[in-house]
């Protein structure tokens, strides 16, 4: 109980220093938005060629520092995670809380097809993106009638269950003791075992997500969805089967996740069920709100942060989910649209937010169902 | 050409009889209006009429086809397009994009066709947009095309949701209460919209409180209380009713 | 065999009971799902576990002590992480729910340490048998204490002014306002009433299993929602039925199927209910109007 004191004072120093940030980070990235939808497309088109420029030369450069390569690798690893669960909540806004699950049968799909079967890497990369989408689609089916809160308990449930099987289906996936030795994938008769091989394989898959992320979004059924995230019966009204593009976007979600998911399994080679926790839904999760639920590089830019933080913030490593739920909760209240919202590019009158906390006696008003 | 007609329609409530026994049509180019004091059963019959409530007894026939009981998606694709009385606007898209939205049904690309960009694709897209712009520009919105839709004064907002339910290209337009919560100036712009809208060759059905707006528009009105019919005819006719005056002001309010 | 799973189900049942009435007032209330309200369990937990320890409390003011610390927890939550966004998406509120419970789990973590802690033999125990039921003297207390705390609860919430403007917020916030109810205390006796009683089946459980650690409220705060949701959410018989029913068909489904799933029994209950009943056995289906 001593240490109480010190628990409390520590907290209260690093959600100011936390609070501080996120001020301090959003108007940063306010002002570059601003910027940024004034500039012409020449130097758009310069900035984007640098960026990519450096990130394709990103191992060369640091080639004699393999930490710093890992922690990339993992940066890209949940920037893919991130944007898979953005396509459910950002783009469809269903509330999923069982991710990590996609993610879960992505990897254990590679891991048991590699490691009892032989097959090739690539074969199996694909079945896992395919079963993932199918766990997704038996899923999404019967629970996407649900509403925000609903879902989101029984997504959690379904990723209990799954963890569970993970566990006590002992004779399958070897249950806690995990799947050791799973293959570094082969190309062209060339094994992709360093870290630069496993950070192109990983680079392509997150440059795959985000073209995809774009295209949908700036089509038809990228509309559609928006349409059904900000007002489902109106929606409705428009012609538009919110159904069926809320399991699209369920099962599209699942599929990315369980490439992430294969991609794992056969970069850390071995994989078992408390890589796939709920704490890692939640730690998606607070990736996607963090950077601004919708808003794909807002969510690019929460998965680096949130996969950096933890690694720049070793010594006070113990304090990281406490951090993050405080984080949460602050998002919420300060700035719910996340460090990069949506529609920061969009011109007009920002939306009314929930700061208008004066000259209101009731906080508590009565809410519709 | 008769667009829809309704036969005898009676929709119950438990013992509640929201609307007893109506006969209704509403043919190609028409504005006909459904008007009735608070609880006389028109949001009833609305919904009976767009296929969302099945109706008790009775048969509605849209474009010489029985209605069935369907979902709202399935009605809009038919050619019901609907605005709210409480506006319902895509709040994180633009004017433009909320009226794009509005293609959703009359378009066909499928996530492969999105995710390659395919040239059937592309066309659509292209189609979608200029569709729009035609929108934006035949209800004069095409200076605040870029504008988040929500940021706009209530009037343009209205007329945005128009706007939206004419790119589903309907059939049959369904306006529920278009001049809740609007000044005189901008009742007096909505009724120059609407005939607009007809003009342009829309059919199409409102439901709304103001007398004034519904006389300046209506080639016909049909009143109902109390779930019944009690009156059909001109705006004139209308006026001059008895059974109409007594139902909006009281027995004895006309002296 | 059976009548023995059967008194370990109502045993367990009844905390659930408690946790799931917790649920099942705020949600009435505000239209929450109180995600944090498993960690208040797990804090009561503690905190009746400290008085014993740390303070050396007698049993019966250690549970009364973390059933007050718990309220003030829930009070406080409800103050600083549901309140400033209380007109904001229901989303939003919700996942303020999901960090405040992460936050809670990681506190009780770093405060009282990551390992689980032995709860103290703290009453004897006896084995009972009565017509073919056996029962320990510890599911006799939780019994009794449930059945004594649902008792004063029903009658705070039917026979007293309080109660009462519980009851009118809970139909009608804005009308009860106009009425002159003060709904915000309102919203906060029912946080803290909420929190007492999940506190106190937290301490029960503590004392049940012998131990309590961070995670403990996690898995029981989900099945306590699903409790809450088998009986209808908002409706409290209703909680307390959803409880007895989940807590036996746990027992009976963890010594005849398998236990490793028995946490997964209650999920599957769960979509099962959603699937066929999701206005739960006693609620009423609301519909949005257009």
């Amino acid at each position: 109980m001593v240490n109480l004191f010190i628990v409390i004072k520590n907290l209260t120093i690093y959600t100011l220093i936390l609070f501080l940030s996120i001020k301090l980070l959003s108007k940063g990235f306010d002002y570059t938005a601003k910027k940024l939808s004034r500039a012409n497309k020449h130097t758009k088109a310069a900035a984007l060629f640098i960026s990519a420029i450096a990130i394709f030369a990103w191992p060369f450069l640091f080639a004699d520092y393999p930490y710093i390569l890992r922690t990339s690798i993992i940066v890209l690893l949940y920037i893919v995670l991130a944007l898979s669960l953005n396509f459910v909540l950002g783009f469809a806004g269903q509330l999923s809380m069982g991710h990590a699950a996609f993610y879960a049968v992505g990897a254990y799909t590679t891991a048991l097809l590699t490691v009892n079967l032989k097959v090739s890497f690539w074969l199996a990369f694909a079945a896992s993106a395919v079963i993932a989408g199918l766990f997704g689609l038996l899923l999404g089916i019967p629970t996407l009638r649900l509403k925000g809160d609903y879902l989101a308990i029984t997504t959690i449930g379904f990723g209990e269950i799954l963890r569970l099987v993970l566990i006590n289906w002992t004779s399958f996936t070897r249950g806690p003791a995990g799947i050791p030795g799973i293959p570094s994938p082969k190309l062209f008769g060339l094994t992709i075992n360093s870290n630069t091989g496993y950070f192109y394989l990983i680079l392509a898959l997150a440059v795959f997500t985000v073209f995809i992320s774009y295209r949908l979004l700036n089509s038809r059924l990228g509309r559609g969805l928006i349409a059904v995230r900000d007002d489902e019966i109106a929606a409705e009204a428009m012609g538009i089967n919110s159904t069926y593009l809320k399991i699209l976007a369920f099962v599209l979600g699942a599929v990315i996740a369980g490439m992430a998911g294969s991609f794992f399994s056969t970069f850390v080679h071995y994989v078992n069920p408390d890589n796939f926790n709920y704490m890692e839904s939640v730690v998606i999760l607070t990736m996607v709100v963090l950077g601004g639920v919708g808003s794909i590089p807002g969510v690019i830019l929460g998965a680096a942060v949130l996969s950096i933080l933890p690694e720049a913030l070793r010594d006070i490593a113990t304090y990281r989910y406490a951090i993050y739920g405080i984080l949460l909760v602050m998002m919420m209240i300060i700035r719910p649209q996340g460090m990069i919202g949506k529609s920061s590019f969009k011109g007009g009158v920002r939306h009314e937010n929930t700061k208008s906390k004066k000259n209101h006696k009731s906080l508590w008003r009565a809410v519709g169902s | 050409m008769r667009i829809l007609k309704a036969k005898k329609i009676t929709k119950a409530f438990g013992g509640l009889l929201a609307v007893n026994n109506v006969d209704f049509h509403i043919d190609s180019g028409e504005i006909v209006s459904l008007i009735g004091p608070n609880g006389a059963g028109k949001t009833t019959f609305f919904n009976v009429i767009t296929g969302i409530h099945e109706a008790t007894s009775g048969e509605v026939q849209f474009l010489g086809k029985k209605l069935k009981k369907s979902k709202p998606f399935e009605i809009t694709k038919l050619g019901i397009g609907r605005t709210f009385q409480n506006i319902r606007l895509f709040a994180s898209m633009t004017v433009l994009e909320n009226i794009m939205s509005g293609q959703y049904c009359r378009t066909h690309t499928d996530l492969f066709g999105a995710i390659f960009a395919t040239p059937k694709a592309k066309l659509e897209e292209k189609k979608i947009r200029e569709k729009a712009l035609e929108l934006l520009d035949f209800l004069e919105l095409t200076d605040k095309k870029d504008e988040l839709a929500v940021s706009l004064p209530y009037g343009y907002q209205r007329r945005v949701e128009i706007a939206r339910a004419l790119a589903t290209e309907p059939k049959l337009l369904l306006l529920d209460e278009p001049a809740a919560g609007m000044n005189t100036s901008e009742k007096l712009d909505m009724t120059k919209l609407i005939r607009k809208i007809s003009e342009k060759g829309y059919t199409t059905l409102v439901i709304e409180h103001d007398m004034k707006l519904v006389m300046g528009i209506s080639n016909r009105i049909v009143v109902l209380d109390y779930g019944n019919k009690i009156a059909e005819g001109s705006p004139e006719e209308i006026q001059k009713n008895p059974k109409v005056i007594s139902a909006y002001l009281g027995k004895g309010g006309a002296q | 065999m059976f009548m023995e799973q059967l008194s370990n189900g109502i045993a367990l049942g009844s905390i659930y009971a408690l946790t799931a009435i917790g649920f099942t007032m705020v949600y009435g209330i505000i239209r929450l799902i109180n995600f944090a309200h498993g960690d208040i369990y797990m804090i009561g937990a503690f905190l009746t576990l400290t008085g014993i320890t740390l303070l050396n409390m007698h049993l019966v003011m250690a549970f009364l002590f973390g059933m007050a610390g718990a309220a003030l927890f829930g009070i406080l939550i409800a103050k600083l992480a549901y309140s400033p966004i209380f007109k904001a998406p229901r989303i939003n509120i919700f996942l303020s729910a999901i960090g405040t419970a992460i936050f809670l789990e990681n506190f009780a973590m770093l405060i009282w340490g990551p390992e689980t802690q032995a709860f103290p033999d703290v009453i004897q125990n006896n084995v009972y048998t009565f017509l073919g039921f056996r029962a320990s003297t510890l599911q006799l207390v939780i019994l009794g204490t449930t059945i004594l705390l649902v008792t004063v609860l029903t009658y705070v919430v039917q026979y007293t002014k309080i109660g009462r403007a519980m009851r009118c917020t809970s139909q009608d916030m804005d009308a009860a306002r106009l009425m002159g109810i003060n709904t915000n205390r309102v919203v906060y006796i029912t946080f803290a009433l909420g929190s007492s009683l999940g506190a106190a089946a937290g301490a029960l459980v503590g004392m049940y299993y012998k131990a309590v650690f961070p995670m403990m409220g996690f898995v029981p705060g989900l099945k306590a929602f699903i409790a809450a949701v088998i009986g209808g959410i908002g409706s409290i018989p209703g909680a307390m039925l959803g409880g007895i029913i989940m807590g036996v068909s746990e027992s009976l489904g963890a010594a005849y199927i398998s236990s490793g799933y028995r946490d997964a029994i209650a999920f599957i209950i769960l979509i099962a209910i959603i699937l066929i009943k999701p206005s739960g056995l006693l609620g009423k289906a609301v519909k949005e109007k257009v």
